[in-house]
């Protein structure tokens, strides 16, 4: 392959991961039919931040976690910059704990990936009570952080298959 | 990894935080700035918005169809009953309706201003935590206006909050920042229905000393000019610790549909002329 045609290819597979997780945050704004879920479907970025950011974190740099964050709020109608906030402070906490998450059971993963999520919802509760000046319900919070590691599995299973046909064997996908 | 690297990744770090951090200050010092952009950037996201939403709404319609086959016959003499049930009604509000006319005419009272409704589906259902608003695939080019009231076949839904060329944001009745002006009961006592973000919007400065009765009829009162007079919210669900609490009569869980009413002139203008 000429180089030029491999460097494109490299950026064009680096870049899938990032759109990909630009379409499930457009999936989870669209209008779901389940009584209820609309105002708690799981934060569809934050499982795709941790998740490359722990296992490919070449393809997931801050400023795709910041440009995630701010389409979701542009689009979601809520304070901009909110979930920007919430996405970016996460990808800084996971990157300095990579070591402990990456090449490890899938359990570690997935409990890390619970720990993270509890700090991004608290940062984002407390974000957006400060923003609106009062304090908010909590409940509807939690429901949605545990839909969140609740759904975090499936998501792994799904960017490890797509890691694997990107960038090969050498892909650290976690051991599920 | 070597120093030179470590400090630009802190530096990236800190310089999208900081954008984060602005962002969220200029939304809140800014806002037209901010809803503008909004607006644009919805605009594009709309048609694949659209396309993302359709599957999505006709899987449910027949996940809901199959559902309901079951209990066809069951539905079908019900929905007879209710026909027969509705059409004496239909009769009642015809006559009432001429009688209104002939008592108006009596009274030389100035009629409400026509109305112009314009239907839209429901794109992005972009309620959360913070904010209970849905996305609308109509807008200017619909001649949808910001302000404009949106109701569905069951009730008040909310008002245009923002609008862009081919869509617009609904601020649900139920979120933070919505404020109706509301007559509550047959005894019309007025109140203020308003939002706090959570299914059962409250009841606040309700008019006179006696309690709201359970199961009172919300209509909205006009006051204000921003709705129009009469179209039906809710029903008062009870008080628990002082506060009164409405279930809309929308269902927010299937809102697929909605119409925009617009009126031909713009209610404050007139009202201040006369």
């Amino acid at each position: 392959m000429p180089p030029i045609a491999q460097a494109l290819d490299i950026w064009v597979r680096s870049a899938v991961p990032s759109i990909v997780a630009l379409g499930f945050v457009l999936v989870g704004i669209v209008p779901w039919p389940l009584p209820g879920l609309t105002s708690v479907a799981p934060l569809f970025g934050l499982i795709a931040v941790h998740y490359w950011t722990v296992h490919r974190p070449a393809v997931m740099p801050v400023a795709a976690a910041f440009l995630l964050g701010v389409a979701h709020d542009v689009l979601g109608g809520g304070p901009v910059g909110l979930n920007a906030l919430v996405l970016v402070a996460t990808h800084a906490v996971i990157s300095a704990q990579r070591r402990h998450l990456a090449r490890r059971p899938f359990i570690v993963d997935w409990c890390g990936f619970a720990m993270v999520a509890a700090g991004a919802v608290a940062l984002a509760w407390l974000a957006a009570s400060l923003y609106l000046g009062q304090l908010l319900a909590a409940g509807p919070l939690i429901v949605q952080y545990l839909l969140t590691v609740f759904a975090y599995p499936a998501f792994a299973w799904l960017f490890a298959r797509l890691g694997l046909v990107l960038f090969g064997k050498g892909f650290d996908a976690a051991r599920v | 990894m070597n120093p030179i690297k470590a400090l630009a990744r802190r530096l990236a770090f800190l310089a999208f935080l900081g954008a984060a951090v602005g962002l969220m200050l200029i939304g809140k010092l800014e806002t037209v700035l901010v809803e503008e952009v909004r607006a644009t950037v919805t605009d594009v996201a709309a048609p694949v918005l659209d396309l993302i939403s359709q599957p999505v709404s006709v899987f449910a319609h027949y996940a809901r169809g199959l559902h309901r086959l079951a209990e066809l016959k069951a539905e079908n003499e019900r929905l007879r009953a209710e026909n027969e049930r509705l059409r004496r009604w239909q009769l009642h509000a015809h006559r009432l309706d001429s009688e209104i006319e002939a008592l108006r005419q009596l009274l030389r009272f100035k009629p409400e201003p026509a109305v112009t409704m314009v239907s839209a589906r429901v794109i992005a259902d972009t309620g959360s935590a913070f904010v209970r608003t849905v996305l609308i695939n109509a807008g200017t080019r619909e001649g949808v206006a910001a302000g404009q009231t949106v109701i569905n076949g069951q009730g008040l839904v909310g008002r245009v909050a923002q609008v862009a060329s081919r869509s617009a944001r609904v601020l649900l009745i139920t979120d933070l920042k919505s404020k109706v002006p509301v007559i509550v009961g047959e005894r019309r006592r007025r109140a203020i229905l308003a939002g706090d973000n959570s299914d059962l919007p409250r009841l606040e400065h309700v008019d006179g000393e006696a309690p709201v009765a359970n199961g009172d009829l919300v209509l909205t009162s006009g006051h204000g000019g921003v709705f129009p007079p009469g179209i039906p919210v809710g029903r008062v669900t009870g008080a628990k610790g002082g506060v009164v609490r409405v279930r809309a009569l929308a269902d927010w869980d299937q809102l697929e549909f909605v119409r925009v009413v617009g009126r031909q002139e713009e209610p404050f203008a007139t009202g201040m002329l006369e």
